[in-house]
């Protein structure tokens, strides 16, 4: 990746103009530098295309099937995982009007969790030929349909080469916060898993880790997670900051 | 999915570029009102149903794409141009399995069929297993910014940053992540240059 990324990017997106193109070619043709740089940021470029491609096929044939709903949750294979803006925009806006009026009655901190709580969206999965000899791929359904304690159970026979290691542990993580019963100590120590290994799900991993801390009473261990938030990238910041103002 | 009663054009390309929970409503419009005069067309030439539906979807994944990218305007009705597109493919698939002569030129702005089907079905899972691999954050961050089109302000809106920077930086992050793992992979980065000169 280089400082051309972005104009690469308005190349392929056919977003510049007739002469900027026209300029761009001649660049290719002239400059090898250039043109192999290019070549590579393409590479990434087409990759994302075939994903794309991949997952709206996914919801043509839902709507195909009949089946509805694709990004509205409850499609017949899974629910996808990006949120509306609006939606996001509201849950932000809720989360911190309740940690203010939660911050304003003192509260407990599992009340705390209560209140933030919201199930992290099913993970996106490339589904084998055979989807029921495939745990990662039946997981993605059963947690998108919101049945956790199964969902729970059969995370446990996922092996490495279904997925990867640290989105199992995380999604362990998020069993054992949904699913009835479910031990918040040990959701700690999978999402504990996440942050030892090298991946991006780090932030995902503060912010849920400091929710299971509420739940199992451990003020202490959720403050220093939102704090680690709040020196990340900027994922959940002002969630974190309200959150942290209300923490006893 | 719920019915929708607009089919207004300019509507439905609105909700397609707005990349939010619309799209779906808008693509299952576009589905139940052009399918049909699709699959009477596939049928009448020598396809069947599943055939109809096939080259349908295609067709679809060709007008997303064209609308993300601002190459369809509206000159012409989403219904004629969706036609077009899955007249073209078909025929394109008549004459590659020789039940149809070679006659005129494709016409230019027709003329790119979905990506997956340049490649084989085995490099493709291949590849998307790879995508798989990124994490969803930054399938979710690429996905958004590549394929959606949207621009940083909205996806650090949608994804939870605090600004366009952050969402920038992470971005960043997730093309570094994605090309260690081409690199990683000397068949994907070899199948990746096919597709590229495909």
């Amino acid at each position: 990746m280089t400082e051309e990324s972005s104009t690469y990017e308005f190349y392929l997106n056919g977003s510049l103009s007739g002469e900027e193109r026209l300029a761009f070619d001649r660049r290719l043709l002239a400059d090898q530098v250039f043109a192999e740089d290019f070549n590579r940021f393409r590479e990434m470029w087409q990759l994302v295309q075939l994903a794309g491609e991949a997952q709206l096929r996914r919801r043509l044939m839902d709507i195909h099937a009949g089946a509805g709903a694709g990004r509205e949750g409850g499609g017949r294979i899974r629910r996808i995982r990006t949120w509306s803006w609006l939606a996001v925009a509201a849950s932000v806006i809720a989360a911190i009007g309740i940690t203010w009026f939660l911050y304003e009655r003192n509260v407990r901190p599992a009340e705390l969790y209560a209140a933030h709580m919201q199930a992290y969206p099913a993970p996106d999965i490339v589904r084998s030929e055979d989807a029921a000899a495939d745990p990662w791929s039946r997981f993605g359904e059963l947690y998108a349909a919101g049945r956790y304690d199964e969902a729970h159970r059969l995370i446990t026979t996922v092996t490495d080469d279904q997925a990867p290691a640290y989105m199992v542990s995380f999604y362990r993580g998020q069993c054992e916060l949904l699913r009835n019963g479910g031990d918040p100590g040990a959701a700690i120590a999978a999402f504990d898993e996440v942050l030892r290994s090298d991946n991006d799900m780090h932030a995902l991993a503060h912010w849920y880790t400091a929710l299971a801390a509420l739940k199992a009473d451990d003020p202490a261990k959720a403050r220093m997670h939102l704090h680690a938030l709040l020196d990340g990238d900027g994922y959940k910041r002002e969630q974190a900051k309200a959150l942290l103002r209300a923490v006893p | 999915m719920r019915p929708v009663h607009s089919t207004n054009d300019e509507e439905l390309i609105a909700r397609l570029r707005s990349g939010t929970v619309e799209e779906n409503t808008a693509l299952a419009t576009i589905y139940h009102t052009h399918f049909p005069t699709v699959a009477g067309y596939v049928q009448r030439n020598s396809g069947d149903r599943d055939a109809a539906r096939d080259v349908f979807q295609d067709g679809v994944v060709v007008l997303y794409r064209h609308i993300k990218q601002g190459r369809f305007h509206g000159e012409s009705s989403i219904g004629t141009y969706l036609y077009s597109i899955c007249r073209f493919l078909w025929l394109k698939q008549l004459r590659a399995h020789g039940r149809l002569a070679p006659t005129e030129p494709d016409p230019e702005h027709l003329s790119d069929g979905p990506m997956d089907h340049a490649m084989e079905d085995a490099p493709r899972k291949a590849l998307l297993a790879m995508f798989d691999r990124l994490g969803e954050a930054c399938r979710q961050m690429l996905m958004l910014s590549f394929y959606e089109g949207l621009d940083m302000h909205t996806i650090a809106q949608r994804t939870g940053f605090k600004d366009e920077q952050n969402a920038r930086n992470k971005k960043y992050k997730c093309l570094k992540s994605l090309r260690e793992l081409i690199d990683g992979d000397p068949e994907a980065a070899r199948w990746l240059e096919e597709l590229r000169g495909s």
